[in-house]
């Protein structure tokens, strides 16, 4: 399996022990309550790895330019991921790298994701699910910036389909794919 | 008024439309026409009560303009036409239509691990009469849902040509959703009886 593409989507904080042997040189936090996210981001970069937080997910913090800026002086992540367009910009203003989220779950959602893309311009996007390498590499010729892909990826066969596919990196919550 | 299983056996086959697309789902052979976009007003037109009696007529009561999915507007679906069904993401919804009477789908999406444990979860207490998953490309999971899900399994979303419903249906799929009106027409009846 390619492991260099592996990317630790985090969604419990008793999973962040798995990280100090993974190799993945960004992680995707997708939990997180305002009280213990600076730590819990510190904690990570302390690794070395650089961290995005999946701003849909944080409890107590609202989906606007306060939380954003907030984020971005106290918190201090690499960027963001986030299924808002508005979000995204208001991010990308900020000078964080931000990841666009979307959910691919029929031909309306391909073309309005597309659309949706070329609107915010961000720095990459995450696509769910990820077990449809046929879609993932259709998209691939409407989306220029480097892609995820995540989402019931459970076993290293998968992995490398979408590895396959030439995406910038899977996401995964399965630790036993983080390379320990 | 059939059980979707038996239509679904006869053809899996289901045309996905808007109310304006109604008149071409009723001259394609598919037994079952899921109504997708529409406005409360069409939901109780002549025209809808008059397909019901025809097909099975399966409305996405979630996104019909002007209309919830709550106790009253499933109890007056029941009075006025009593042959639609409903598909509708929300266990709750489909709890208080099997209550009343009505045949009901859940729609569940599969995003991730721990979304899809939800939905299962779900299903175990709404007890729909079919489940209808998206997108139904991602065959991988279908066959693995197909064990842990008791009732007919509708796959739909991106499903675009007649090789993805061929691997749909071979990875246990008990019926395909589709908005394309050229797969309407789509007969694999034959295929699945050679495989």
């Amino acid at each position: 399996m390619n492991q260099s593409k592996i990317i630790p989507a985090l969604r419990k904080k008793e999973d962040t022990k798995y990280l100090y042997s993974s190799p993945a040189q960004k992680v995707f936090l997708m939990f997180g309550e305002l009280s213990v996210l600076p730590g819990t981001v510190r904690q990570i970069q302390g690794l070395g790895k650089s961290v995005y937080i999946h701003t849909d997910l944080m409890k107590g913090l609202s989906q606007d330019k306060e939380a954003l800026g907030y984020i971005a002086e106290t918190i201090q992540p690499t960027g963001i991921i986030s299924t808002k367009s508005h979000m995204i910009k208001i991010a990308k203003s900020l000078g964080m790298e931000t990841i666009h989220h979307l959910f691919i779950i029929d031909t309306n959602a391909f073309f309005t994701g597309i659309e949706r893309v070329l609107q915010s311009k961000p720095d990459a996007v995450e696509i769910m699910p990820g077990l449809m390498p046929s879609v993932i590499r259709e998209l691939q010729q409407h989306i220029q910036v480097p892609m995820y892909v995540g989402g019931l990826v459970k076993t290293s066969a998968q992995v490398d389909a979408l590895v396959g596919c030439g995406v910038a990196g899977v996401v995964t919550g399965q630790t036993e794919l983080w390379g320990n | 008024m059939t059980n979707i299983r038996s239509s679904l056996n006869s053809n899996p086959i289901i045309a996905a439309c808007s109310f304006k697309e109604i008149d071409s789902a009723m001259l394609s052979p598919v037994e079952i026409i899921l109504m997708m976009q529409a406005g409360i007003g069409d939901l109780f037109s002549t025209k809808c009560v008059q397909t019901s009696r025809k097909k099975q007529l399966l409305v996405h009561i979630d996104l019909i303009r002007g209309i919830t999915g709550d106790r009253e507007s499933l109890e007056y679906i029941k009075q006025t036409t009593p042959h639609i069904g409903i598909v509708s993401t929300k266990g709750t919804t489909i709890r208080l239509a099997r209550r009343i009477g009505l045949t009901a789908v859940q729609r569940i999406f599969l995003i991730d691990t721990q979304s899809l444990r939800n939905s299962i979860e779900s299903l175990k207490s709404s007890k729909p009469d079919a489940v209808e998953i998206m997108p139904g490309i991602a065959t991988g999971i279908i066959r693995e849902l197909k064990s842990q899900i008791n009732c007919p399994l509708i796959a739909a979303g991106l499903l675009r040509s007649t090789d993805e419903i061929q691997a749909a249906i071979q990875a246990g799929a008990d019926g395909i959703s589709c908005s394309s009106k050229e797969l309407w027409h789509y007969s694999l009846n034959s295929n699945i009886h050679m495989t």
